[in-house]
C-alpha cells in the first residue's frame, strides 16, 4: 500500500477514527490497533514477510530484556552481538547475499578459477533495512544503557512497526518513539492540521516533482546512447531533485501521518540542496540514517577523535558502510566513496562544523558566495548520484564520459514541457520555508482563511491533475 | 476533535462541491457544443465509428461527406454523440457505421469499463446522460484522478478549442506513410482483439445492443444507416475465430441493413500499417477513392 494511493486515502482515515473514537479511552487498546494497522499495512505488500518483521521484533525484544538483566558484563556482551549478528544476518542473507556470491565467483574468475555460486531466488523484505535499524539502535542502547528494555511488546512492536516509517524511515530511535508509545495521546488540533499540512506539501513533492522528474530521467537512463552530453548533464540535475523529492516527500507524508495520531517523529531532510557544503548537506539527507550511523557507526570506531588519519579513515568506513546499506551493488559504494572523498578536505581543515546556521537567515536571497556554495555542493550531490541511479558501473561511466563530451555544448534533447515551472516554484517555496519544518508549514497561516484554503486547493488541485499512476518510492527498495 | 473534523468537513465538502459544479459547467459547455455541432451546409454524409474509419475515409477527397469517427470509440460512444448531431444537422441523410468483427468481441469493452475507460470514456463523460456518468465513474473507481483530469482536460479543450475541433468528434487523420502489414503485429493484434488468457473471448453485448440503439435511431430520424467494413489483410481474416464472423454476418443479416464489405478485398501489405487491421495512407486513397467512384455512379 503506497501512500500516494487510493487505497491509503481509504486506510488512513479508518485507522484514525478507530483510533480516535473507538480506541481513545484506552492507551493499550490505542497501541493494538496501532499494530493490526501496522501488519495489515505491511502485509498489504506480502504476507509472509509479516514473519520476518515479527520474528526480528520478538529477536529484539527478548535479547534487549537479556542484556539488560544479564548478570556480568560479558553475558551482556554476549546477547548483544547474538543480536547484531542475527539481525545483521538476516540483512544479509535477504540483501547481500547473492552480491556476495556474484562478487566472489567474479573475483576467482579472474583468477582462473570458475566458481558457480548458488544464487537465492528471493525478493527482498521491503522496509527490512529500516526496521532492523530500529532494532539495532534499541537494543545498543540498553547496552550502553540509555534505555531500559521496554516490558511490554505491543509497545515495543509499535515502535519497530509504526506503520508511517515502517518501510522507509525515518529510522526512528528507541529513546525518542518509545516513551510517546507508552504516553496516552491526547488529540491536539494544531498538530493534527500541521500533519495535513506536511502530508499534502509530501504529497506534491512526490506525485508533482518526483514523478514528473522521473518520465525523463528514466527515458533517458533506459536508453542513454540516444542522448547527447547536455541532455545527460539536465537528466543528473533532475534525478537529484526526484529523488529529493521521492524521500523528502515520503518522509513528509510519513512525518504527517504520524502527527495525525499524536506522534512525532524524527526530522528526515532539512532543505539539503541549500548545503554550501557537504558536511552540511550530510547534516540536512537522511538526517535519521546519517544520526543512526554516527552515534551507532562513527563514534564507537572513534569518531572525530584522534588525529587526522584516524578520522579520514573512519569517514571512508562510513560512507562506504552507508552507500551499502542502500543496496548491495557497487554503484552505492561508490557512490559512498565519492561523497568520503567529497568531505576530506573539510576533515583536512577542520571546517566540517561550519555552516551550522541556514543559508542566508533574515534575508530574501543568499550572497554570491553563498549561491556558488549552494550551487557547487549541488553539482558535486548531483555528479555522485549518478552512481546511485546506474544499474551498474559500467552505465555510471558511461553517462558520465557522454556528460564530458563535446556534446555537453548542444541544445539538449528533452522537451520538458512545463516542469521547468513546477521546479522554478518549488524551489521558491522550498527557499522560502527553509527555516521552518518543511516547505509550506507556516506559509498562509497568518493569510485570512478563503486566500489560506485557495492555496491549499491550488496545491491539491495541482496533485491532482499529475496524480493517476501509483509510482513506487525509490526508497522502498533498500 | 470536534472543531478539526468540522473543518476538514467543510474544506473536503467545499472542495467536492466545487468539483461538482465544475463538472456540471463544464457538461453543459459540451452539451451544448455537440447540440450546436454543424456540419458544412453541403454535408448529407456522415462517416462515425473508430480507428478504422478515422484512419481509412478521408473526407477531402469527398464533397458531401464528413468523417468524426474517433480511435477506440465503441459503439457506445457513437450512439451518444450521433443522436445530438443528427438532431441539429437535418441535412444529413445517410450515415456510414464502421462495423466489423473486433466491434463485437469483449476487447472492446475494455474502451467502456476497462482500463482503457480511463483514457477513453473521458473524452466523452461530458456529453453522457446522468446515470452513464454515474457507470463510467464506478467503473473507473481505481483511476479516478486519472480519469478525472482527462475529463477535465477534454472538457476545458472544448471551452478553449476554436468550434467544432472537440475531443468527442474526431476526422479523417493518417500519418501512417511507409507501412506495411507484418505477420508478427498481425498475430499480436488479433490476441488481443480475439483472445483472453488463450481462450476465444466473448461477445460484447453491450456493443451489440447499442449498434441495435444506433438503427433504432436512425430508423426513427429516416437516416439510411450503411454499414461499413473497412478491409483487413487476409492474413489476419484468417485468423478470426469463425464465431465472431458467424455471429457478425447474423447481425447482418437480422438487421437487413445495407453494407459495404471491404474485408474479401486483396490490398497490398503497404495498404495497411503493422497490425494489418487498419489502413495506412495509400490503403484510404484507395478505399476513399472507391467511395467517390461510387458516389459518382449513384
Amino acid at each position: 500500500m503506497l501512500f500516494n494511493s487510493i487505497n491509503f486515502a481509504i486506510f488512513l482515515p479508518i485507522v484514525f477514527f478507530l483510533y480516535w473514537f473507538v480506541t481513545n479511552k484506552s492507551l493499550r487498546l490505542q497501541n493494538i490497533l496501532l499494530l493490526v494497522a501496522s501488519y495489515f499495512f505491511y502485509g498489504c505488500w506480502d504476507w509472509r514477510f509479516l514473519l520476518l518483521l515479527i520474528f526480528s521484533t520478538s529477536l529484539d525484544y527478548f535479547t534487549g530484556s537479556k542484556i539488560f538483566s544479564a548478570a556480568n558484563p560479558q553475558r551482556k556482551k554476549t546477547w548483544l552481538w547474538l543480536s547484531i549478528i542475527i539481525n545483521v544476518g538476516l540483512l544479509g542473507v535477504f540483501k547481500y547475499y547473492n552480491f556476495f556470491a556474484e562478487s566472489l565467483a567474479e573475483a576467482c574468475a579472474t583468477i582462473g578459477l570458475h566458481l558457480h555460486p548458488y544464487m537465492l531466488n528471493i525478493v527482498l523484505p521491503v522496509g527490512i533495512s529500516f526496521y532492523t535499524f530500529h532494532g539495532l539502535s534499541y537494543i545498543i542502547d540498553i547496552y550502553n544503557d540509555k534505555i531500559e528494555p521496554e516490558k511490554n511488546f505491543i509497545n515495543y512492536a509499535v515502535f519497530v512497526s509504526f506503520f508511517p516509517l515502517l518501510v522507509a524511515g525515518p529510522i526512528e530511535r528507541a529513546t525518542h518513539l518509545l516513551p510517546q508509545i507508552q504516553q496516552k495521546r491526547t488529540f491536539n488540533y494544531s498538530k493534527a492540521i500541521d500533519g495535513l499540512r506536511q502530508i499534502l506539501w509530501g504529497l506534491f513533492k512526490k506525485i508533482v516533482i518526483a514523478d514528473q522528474c522521473a518520465l525523463y530521467v528514466d527515458q533517458v537512463f533506459s536508453s542513454a546512447d540516444s542522448f547527447n552530453g547536455s541532455t545527460h548533464a539536465v537528466v543528473a540535475i533532475l534525478f537529484a531533485i526526484q529523488i529529493y523529492g521521492d524521500f523528502s516527500g515520503y518522509s513528509d507524508i510519513a512525518l504527517g501521518t504520524a502527527k495525525l495520531f499524536g506522534i512525532d517523529l524524527l526530522r528526515n531532510f532539512a532543505f539539503p540542496y541549500f548545503s554550501r557544503s557537504i558536511p552540511e548537506f550530510w547534516r540536512r539527507w537522511h538526517i535519521s540514517l546519517s544520526t543512526w550511523f554516527r552515534d551507532y557507526l562513527y563514534i564507537p570506531m572513534g569518531g572525530s577523535k584522534g588525529n587526522k588519519w584516524h578520522r579520514i579513515k573512519n569517514i571512508f568506513i562510513l560512507f562506504v558502510v552507508s552507500g551499502f546499506w542502500h543496496g548491495a551493488n557497487w554503484t552505492f559504494i561508490i557512490w559512498g566513496l565519492l561523497h568520503a572523498f567529497y568531505m576530506l578536505p573539510s576533515i583536512l581543515f577542520n571546517t566540517n562544523r561550519k555552516n551550522l546556521d541556514i543559508v542566508a537567515q533574515g534575508k530574501v536571497l543568499p550572497s554570491l558566495r553563498e549561491l556558488l556554495s549552494i550551487l557547487s555542493t549541488f553539482a558535486l550531490v548531483a555528479f555522485a548520484l549518478i552512481f546511485f541511479r546506474s544499474d551498474n558501473l559500467a552505465q555510471a561511466i558511461k553517462f558520465i564520459a557522454t556528460i564530458f563530451s563535446t556534446s555537453l555544448f548542444t541544445m539538449p534533447a528533452l522537451s520538458t514541457g512545463i516542469l521547468p515551472v513546477l521546479l522554478a516554484a518549488f524551489f521558491v517555496v522550498e527557499w522560502l520555508g527553509r527555516n521552518q519544518q518543511y516547505g509550506i508549514a507556516e506559509l498562509g497561516l497568518k493569510w485570512p482563511v478563503p486566500l489560506r484554503w485557495a492555496t491549499y486547493y491550488t496545491i491539491s488541485i495541482i496533485i491532482f491533475y499529475y496524480a493517476g499512476t501509483e509510482k513506487q518510492f525509490i526508497y522502498f527498495q533498500f | 476533535m470536534k472543531f478539526f473534523l468540522r473543518k476538514l468537513f467543510i474544506f473536503f465538502s467545499l472542495a467536492t462541491i466545487l468539483f461538482i459544479l465544475l463538472l456540471l459547467w463544464l457538461s453543459y459547455i459540451n452539451n451544448q457544443a455537440l447540440k450546436n455541432y454543424k456540419t458544412a451546409p453541403q454535408i448529407t454524409e456522415l462517416y462515425v465509428g473508430d480507428s478504422h474509419i478515422q484512419l481509412g475515409i478521408d473526407d477531402k477527397l469527398l464533397p458531401i461527406s464528413k468523417n468524426i469517427a474517433k480511435p477506440g470509440e465503441a459503439i457506445y460512444y457513437t450512439f451518444y454523440k450521433l443522436g445530438p448531431i443528427l438532431e441539429k444537422n437535418p441535412s444529413i441523410k445517410k450515415v456510414y457505421l464502421g462495423f466489423s468483427y473486433h466491434n463485437i468481441s469483449s476487447y472492446i469493452n475494455d474502451n467502456i469499463f476497462g482500463t482503457r475507460s480511463k483514457d477513453i470514456a473521458a473524452r466523452y463523460f461530458l456529453i453522457l446522460p446522468f446515470q452513464e456518468k454515474l457507470n463510467m465513474i464506478a467503473h473507473n473507481r481505481g483511476n479516478l484522478p486519472t480519469f478525472f483530469r482527462n475529463i477535465l482536460t477534454h472538457g476545458f479543450h472544448t471551452f478553449f478549442t476554436k468550434k467544432n475541433d472537440y475531443s468527442f468528434i474526431g476526422g479523417y487523420e493518417n500519418n501512417f506513410l511507409n507501412t506495411a502489414a507484418n505477420q508478427l503485429s498481425m498475430d499480436k493484434r488479433i490476441i488481443t482483439q480475439y483472445y483472453d488468457d488463450g481462450l476465444v473471448r466473448d461477445f460484447s453485448f453491450i456493443n451489440i445492443k447499442y449498434f441495435n440503439m444506433i438503427v433504432e435511431l436512425c430508423k426513427t430520424r429516416k437516416i439510411e444507416l450503411v454499414i461499413l467494413n473497412t478491409p483487413i489483410h487476409s492474413y489476419y481474416k484468417k485468423n478470426i475465430p469463425q464465431k465472431f464472423i458467424d455471429r457478425y454476418n447474423s447481425i447482418m443479416i437480422k438487421t437487413g441493413l445495407q453494407q459495404i464489405s471491404f474485408d474479401g478485398l486483396q490490398l497490398s501489405d503497404s495498404c495497411f500499417i503493422a497490425d494489418g487491421d487498419h489502413l495506412s495512407e495509400k490503403g484510404a486513397q484507395t478505399i476513399t477513392m472507391f467511395m467517390v467512384q461510387k458516389d459518382s455512379l449513384r
